[in-house]
């Protein structure tokens, strides 16, 4: 359990980053969340929690601006005094055809889910190395195995995957962990809309047959940032229902 | 055989492994441009222009990342790797994507991406690159899918330590230290990897995409790249 942990989830109030954040909170944890532009969902999610054991806290922030995401971790540190565990979870892509995608999509895609996670990282080491704290950097299938019109996507979290690994050596002899996990196709507010034709065929390639839930998604990073995850770091963890395509 | 018109991106980091590929190419007859790291986007459009590429290989990047790293971890403004691993991605995805349109305006070709195993990197003072390199790699899985039905290949090349790179005094106190990769390590030289390389570049039909290569006779631990 994580009584009395302060945790940091990047786009916290939305999708895996949402089921993480209440899950953390019903284990005892005060989760900060940061969220880029959606306060509604913000406070639907401080909603769901009210009833919990720990605590939840919407902050807003940009993190693809340096000033911000420098804010968000003063802002942490400013309410509890430290930080323990941070979960990189903020991402966005921008989906087609490479040969013809614009500078500008690309750009975006590596400022927030590369550049944005490397930046957050380096800012909040200082308060997990003073108390063993831990990482959880939110990866994708995508850059495992490679997906047609994800280029930037598949890339930005490519270099997260390495980044993982380099914290979990750098960081390790401080005590702190640093892990991953890269989702499949999880049943998140972006899939919902999509018909039922145009992913069934992922679907299959998977060998459970089905879509992942956030919630499946949120037990499994409970368990990386827990104390029953003690001696795991560095480790890339799939959750995508044993995909084989 | 058919005279090649190769660009070769990045040219000049370490290893040299680079201007020994351009060497090799010249001495089969081929056609080899080598191009360095302050290359700008718009000028290989320029330069495809003129020489009709049909194989684009990218040299591994010379920016240090592990430096970078130490020193925003030890310093007060942590920007340093991030700013790096920023700039450098995003270069490479816009180069790569204009070597894409050049070999789709020339009936398609391949294109190869190296980078460097830094596997050994806690003993030797390796070019460390690991967040490009894997960014780059997984780059290359998604464009592989998309730029089969264009006619063009792509693969990702992982460079182990060339002999040119150190001494063998070097390797010799690493063994000796039973260093499990030193022991397991030859070296080979940059020649030998340039001449397999050009094996790949001159099948007129590649049958690989996607791939990920490893030249050298180390062998990967994993530790930054799997």
């Amino acid at each position: 359990m994580l009584g009395g942990k302060v945790c940091l989830v990047t786009g916290g109030t939305r999708g895996i980053g949402r089921a993480i954040a209440l899950e953390l909170v019903k284990q005892g944890a005060r989760v900060v969340v940061s969220y880029r532009k959606d306060s509604t969902a913000a406070e639907e999610a401080l909603e769901k929690t009210s009833t919990l054991d720990g605590e939840l806290v919407p902050l807003r922030s940009n993190l693809a601006d340096p000033v911000e995401a420098e804010s968000l971790i003063a802002g942490v540190i400013e309410r509890f005094g430290r930080l323990d565990v941070l979960i990189n979870n903020a991402g966005i892509t921008a989906d087609g055809a490479f040969a013809t995608m614009a500078a500008d999509d690309v750009e975006r895609v590596i400022n927030t889910n590369l550049a944005g996670t490397i930046r957050l990282c380096m800012l909040a080491a200082p308060h997990l190395v003073a108390g063993t704290g831990c990482i959880l950097i939110v990866s994708s299938l995508a850059s495992v195995v490679g997906k047609e019109g994800q280029v930037p996507y598949a890339a930005s979290k490519g270099g997260l995957n390495a980044l993982t690994r380099l914290l979990a050596r750098r960081l390790g002899i401080h005590g702190v962990r640093v892990n991953a996990l890269a989702p499949g196709f999880i049943r998140t507010d972006m899939v919902k809309s999509l018909p039922e034709n145009s992913y069934r065929h992922i679907i299959r390639s998977s060998a459970l047959g089905r879509m992942g839930e956030p919630e499946e998604v949120a037990a499994v990073a409970a368990f990386l940032v827990g104390a029953a995850s003690s001696y795991i770091s560095g480790m890339i963890l799939r959750i995508d229902g044993g995909f084989h395509r | 055989m058919k005279i090649l018109s190769c660009v070769i991106i990045d040219g000049e980091g370490p290893g040299d492994t680079a201007r020994h590929l351009a060497a090799e190419l010249d001495r089969r007859g081929h056609r080899a441009v080598m191009l360095g790291s302050d290359l700008d986007p718009g000028y290989f459009t320029d330069l495809s222009a003129r020489v009709h590429p049909r194989r684009v290989i990218f040299a591994p990047s010379a920016r240090d990342e592990c430096d970078a790293l130490d020193l925003d971890l030890a310093g007060g403004f942590p920007e340093h790797l991030a700013g790096l691993v920023e700039a450098g991605i995003k270069r490479f995805l816009r180069l790569v994507q204009a070597a894409i349109h050049a070999l789709m305006g020339n009936g398609g070709g391949q294109i190869w991406v190296a980078d460097w195993d830094d596997t050994f990197e806690y003993h030797l003072p390796l070019p460390c690159t690991p967040l490009q390199a894997e960014a780059r790699a997984a780059s290359v899985r998604a464009l592989a899918k998309e730029c089969a039905r264009l006619g063009i290949k792509i693969n990702s090349l992982l460079l182990q330590p060339v002999a040119e790179m150190f001494q063998l005094e070097q390797f010799r106190d690493a063994r000796e230290e039973l260093k499990t990769y030193a022991l397991r390590y030859r070296p080979v030289s940059c020649a030998t990897v340039a001449a397999q390389l050009c094996n790949f570049l001159e099948q007129p039909d590649l049958p690989m995409a996607g791939a990920m290569v490893g030249l050298g006779t180390g062998i990967c631990q994993g530790h930054l790249i799997q």
